[in-house]
């Protein structure tokens, strides 16, 4: 039994297949993924802009801790988060879970009902939606109207822009978590099911008690990848209100979007993406150690 | 297993040299002279050669541009226009070749020119709204083609479409903006007399309201005065004239470093247009209404009246029951003289290059367009736009009311409402979004017309 | 599906009850959801130019007009929705292969500096794509790939979300399998193809009709990279079309661009109930063991 230290040589030779299968997918991610981020990164220390590229340290930076507009959709973006999350896992993790259990054609069915608004959405769906929000002739109105109440600017109005917003982006999102959770749950042994039940289990004891725990990894794939996605929620913003009514719809995504194509300001625009990419970091960090103690 | 990993290892050194070799985008020369309204006297220090030339033309992808009536097979496609414009020019310069870049419309924005500009790549020739073109201006790209196209050409153009000391950019045609009535709904309520008489076109605010006030008192079912809206920035430019009739203005002269709309007549105009809005003489939600409604408005006659474009005149004839359009211009208050036109205007400007002998080029390509007795004016007919050109006013085929338009026009005269000044993209917003919180009552007139201009003075101070 | 077998009665009608109206909250979202689309559907039978017009739950005049401007366009809209096709599926099919590959690496291999260069790759993820749409461009200009629908398909090849998902998916292959393959002799490759994969199909069918999905609404970047007419893909191509000409401004047509967004979601819809069979519970773990 003579266990010699593993020299660096001998890792690589006995891993080497994980690196024939990491580098042709490494390769790509270096050229189209991480390099052009470093470069952002870089930029942001920059006042890049079509006819400026001058280093200027941290200018960007301190700038837009002072400016109003990137703080309120800063905020904003806490808020986003904060409403829309927990929302989304806590849908899709019950719907899913009552979907499982049913035969397979009525899981298509649903599984197909609830992922279309996340296959159309876009340009065309936004219109629908406007449409129903409509201050004239909108389908909310024409039901407000029905019970007797006045019509409301529900997009223009600052109570209920960002409940709107809201609601539109969980019809457009929650879909792919919901396919998500049933491919983890149909992966999921029926025999561990099995043995708590006989022992006189719930359907909620078995849905805390193994569901959650086996998912474990695909959940916490979801909440970061929900984290991400709606911290950088734009289109919906651009498509439904522009940022308004008084800014109190504003994303970052979105103003990220108008510092970089409307002003033309790509060094301020990389330093908003590098302060978004730092917060969405330690949140999902933050978030992931609270779901442990959970 | 050897050899794939050979394979592997040689891909990577290619690819990191490819990175290595990657040099940094060359940031295209700028000007030292950031502000518009300093021309530079370039004065043509060559004359043309013969040698020969190769010049690049961006043009935007206007979808009017296809079908061209006369040219219907030979403009099928999205730039195909473009390729007869050059075919023309060329053959008459042979030494000049010229190659095409077709904007994609559904951008919106400039995003496709940016990122070419951003890499490296800078066109000679550019074609577009002057919404978009007026960045580049800013940015210190664009050619004074003063020195460059004849003094006959410049001369021609109506006062107040070019400033002719810096010819940063030459339209090729111009929309102007205006208020269309529904004439057969005023028919209908017997309150013609009401509106502006058809040789003068012109009238006062009390007019206007008096107008306005006829069609509520009619109680039609679903119809409206008017439509005001401030969504999004969509349309905004539609009733700039309404700001005008007051004698407010955005910008002093040529002035584009700062804003100057909240002035005592910028408040009488926004307190104006509040007031038609608070009233109900203006579709109710005025907040949350975009330009498709107005258009969507006019087209079912549920509004008698509309800042808008000539378009409307379109939708008139094309709607489920068609009706007659009637084109005024926008009311003025007393002791205000008849506002001038805001115009949406397609115009094309030159890249300023090192050598010398594109920009020569590229700017009699530019004349000549603007010049063409047969590309103009189907232009015109293709937008249902006028010409900025006093020469070719009788050369144009247009409607009774575009021409009534366009003889008010030339007695009024023409006024860039804001895209002369570079950065108008991150204005409009703006502006949209004050009008909103007055429209929703969030903020009086007052407040939304000075943070209106405290922020736009911030923007063009940055 | 394997029904449960409860103790009490009593508690078995409960069970029913809360199932019951957990089914009727489904239900009842699911029409919610499905509301907007079946508006789109019902208005592309309307002509809507300009602006919605009034809530119809049937179109009063129903028309094919739509769908028939959008055959007969003068646009290329059949070579649009065979750009979107062929890239979306070429997209999907690189992306899932070097999702697995990569994810399988994570989930299952070890290496020096295996958690950094993941951290990193998620990291990367981070930055929204405007903020770094620059950078990216002038890469692929640099690698010719402008004009191309290479230069569509490759950045999104390595898509971070793809790896992440399938290295979760994969962690939950249990170790024991894959040294038992190894114990009877089987080479890498084989144990990737046919131990693994097949235990994480539904993952896999998944992953393909998000990555599809993801290829299929890249609005943004098609825009910038696709210059040439015929190659644009249907999104960008449709916007233009949808747009009347009009003198000064733009003017929606939405009757057809509810028409363009019914048929610019076929493939999709096609392609989710295709892989239907791989969401049915297959091969399990517990049938493979012993």
């Amino acid at each position: 039994m003579n266990e010699k230290k593993p020299t660096l040589r001998s890792i690589l030779i006995k891993q080497r297949w994980a690196y024939y299968f990491l580098l042709p997918g490494l390769l790509l991610l270096v050229v189209f993924n991480v390099y052009p981020v470093m470069k952002t990164i870089y930029l942001s220390f920059t006042n890049y802009t079509l006819t400026t590229k001058d280093f200027i340290g941290l200018a960007n930076f301190t700038k837009l801790f002072s400016d109003q507009k990137f703080l309120q959709a800063y905020a904003n973006c806490f808020k986003y988060v904060l409403l829309l999350v927990p929302a989304i896992m806590m849908f899709s993790l019950l719907i899913a879970n009552v979907l499982v259990r049913a035969r397979p054609w009525i899981q298509s069915v649903f599984r197909g009902a609830f992922y279309l608004p996340t296959v159309v959405g876009g340009v065309v769906i936004a219109a629908v939606w406007i449409w129903i929000f409509h201050p004239l002739n909108g389908l909310l109105n024409y039901v407000v109207n029905a019970f007797g109440g006045e019509a409301i600017t529900w997009l223009a109005d600052v109570r209920y822009a960002m409940p709107a917003v809201c609601l539109v982006v969980l019809t457009w999102t929650l879909g792919t978590p919901i396919i998500i959770f049933m491919a983890g749950m149909l992966g999921i042994s029926p025999e561990l099911y099995e043995s708590a039940t006989i022992d006189g289990a719930t359907r909620t004891q078995l849905f805390f008690h193994i569901t959650i725990p086996v998912l474990k990894p695909v959940i916490v794939f979801v909440l970061t990848m929900e984290i991400i996605n709606v911290f950088q929620l734009w289109e919906v913003v651009y498509l439904l209100t522009n940022g308004g009514p008084s800014y109190s719809t504003m994303s970052m995504g979105f103003l990220i979007y108008n510092t970089a194509f409307v002003s033309g300001k790509y060094g301020l625009a990389a330093a908003q993406g590098v302060i978004l990419t730092l917060t969405i970091l330690l949140f999902s960090w933050l978030s992931l150690k609270a779901s442990k103690e959970a | 297993m050897k050899k794939s990993v050979l394979a592997l290892i040689s891909i990577v050194m290619v690819l990191s040299m490819l990175l290595g070799c990657q040099t940094q985008p060359s940031v295209p020369a700028a000007d030292a002279a950031t502000t518009t309204g300093s021309p530079e006297a370039t004065a043509a220090a060559e004359e043309a050669s013969s040698e020969p030339v190769k010049l690049k033309f961006y043009a935007y992808g206007y979808q009017q541009l296809m079908n061209l009536p006369g040219y219907e097979d030979k403009t099928q496609n999205l730039g195909d226009v473009y390729n007869l414009l050059i075919d023309e020019f060329t053959a008459q310069h042979p030494n000049v070749s010229i190659e095409l870049v077709t904007l994609n419309p559904a951008g919106g924005g400039t995003e496709q020119l940016d990122v070419d500009i951003a890499s490296g790549t800078m066109p000679n020739i550019y074609y577009d709204s002057l919404l978009r073109v007026t960045k580049y201006n800013g940015l210190g790209y664009l050619l004074n083609l003063k020195d460059y196209v004849s003094a006959d050409t410049i001369n021609d153009y109506v006062a107040g479409s070019i400033d002719p000391e810096y010819v940063w950019n030459l339209p090729t045609d111009a929309g102007p903006m205006f208020l269309a009535v529904n004439k057969t709904l005023f028919e209908k309520i017997g309150a013609l007399d009401l509106l502006p008489a058809e040789d003068s076109r012109e009238w006062t605010t009390d007019e206007y309201l008096a107008a306005l006030q006829a069609v509520k008192d009619a109680g039609i079912d679903n119809t409206y005065p008017t439509i005001f809206w401030a969504a999004n920035q969509s349309g905004d430019a539609a009733n700039f004239g309404f700001l005008f009739g007051f004698g407010a203005k955005f910008f002093e002269g040529t002035d584009y470093s700062k804003v100057v709309l909240n002035s005592a007549e910028g408040l009488n105009a926004f307190n104006f247009i509040n007031n038609v809005v608070q009233s109900g003489l203006s579709v109710p939600g005025a907040a949350a209404l975009n330009d498709d409604d107005m258009w969507a408005t006019w087209q079912n006659q549920q509004i008698s009246m509309t800042g808008g474009y000539s378009y409307l005149q379109v939708l008139a004839k094309e709607s489920a029951e068609p009706f007659e359009a009637y084109f005024v211009n926008f009311p003025h208050a007393q002791g205000q003289p008849n506002p001038p036109f805001a115009t949406d205007t397609h115009t094309l400007a030159v890249f300023k290059s090192e050598n010398e002998q594109e920009n020569i080029w590229a700017a009699k390509f530019v004349e000549f367009i603007t010049s063409s007795e047969t590309w103009i004016p189907l232009i015109c007919q293709a937008h249902g736009t006028l010409s900025m050109r006093n020469s070719f006013q009788d050369k144009l085929t247009l409607s009774p009311e575009l021409a009534a338009i366009a003889k008010r026009m030339t007695q009024d005269g023409v006024l860039s409402y804001g895209p002369t000044c570079p950065k108008w993209s991150e204005l409009r917003p703006l502006y949209a979004s004050e009008l909103q919180a007055m429209f929703s009552g969030a903020k009086t007139p007052e407040q939304a017309l000075a943070d209106f201009e405290t922020e736009a003075n911030a923007v063009l101070a940055d | 599906m394997q029904k449960m077998e409860l103790l009490s009665l009593k508690g078995k009608r409960a069970e029913r009850l809360s199932t019951g109206v957990q089914y009727l909250f489904i239900i009842l979202a699911a029409l919610f959801f499905l509301m907007p689309l079946y508006f789109m559907l019902i208005g592309s039978f309307r002509e809507m130019i300009g602006a919605m017009a009034t809530p119809q739950l049937l179109p009063k005049n129903p028309t094919l007009k739509n769908y028939f401007d959008l055959i007969n366009s003068s646009f290329p809209v059949g070579k649009w929705m065979f750009s979107s096709i062929f890239i979306s599926t070429v997209t999907t099919v690189l992306a899932v292969l070097i999702s697995c590959m990569m994810g399988y690496v994570f989930a299952k291999k070890s290496f020096p500096g295996k958690k950094w260069i993941f951290l990193l790759v998620i990291t990367t993820m981070m930055l929204p794509k405007q903020a770094s749409l620059i950078p990216l461009f002038l890469t692929v200009k640099e690698l010719g790939l402008v004009n191309s629908y290479w230069g569509v398909i490759l950045p999104m090849i390595s898509w971070p979300y793809g790896i992440f998902m399938m290295r979760q998916f994969m962690q939950e292959v249990p170790n024991e399998l894959i040294e038992y393959a190894q114990v009877e002799g089987a080479g890498e490759i084989r144990i990737f193809t046919h131990v693994v994969m097949p235990l994480v199909k539904p993952s896999i069918a998944t992953l393909a009709i998000i990555m599809f999905l993801q290829s299929w609404g890249d609005f943004m970047w098609q825009l910038i990279i696709l210059k040439r007419q015929d190659m644009w893909t249907m999104n960008v191509g449709l916007s233009v079309l949808i747009r009347n000409a009009s003198g000064g401004a733009s003017i929606i047509n939405y009757g057809l661009a509810m028409a363009g967004g019914c048929i610019a979601a076929l493939p999709i819809v096609m392609l989710f109930l295709a892989f239907q069979k791989y969401f049915i519970k297959g091969v399990t773990l517990g049938a493979v063991k012993g």
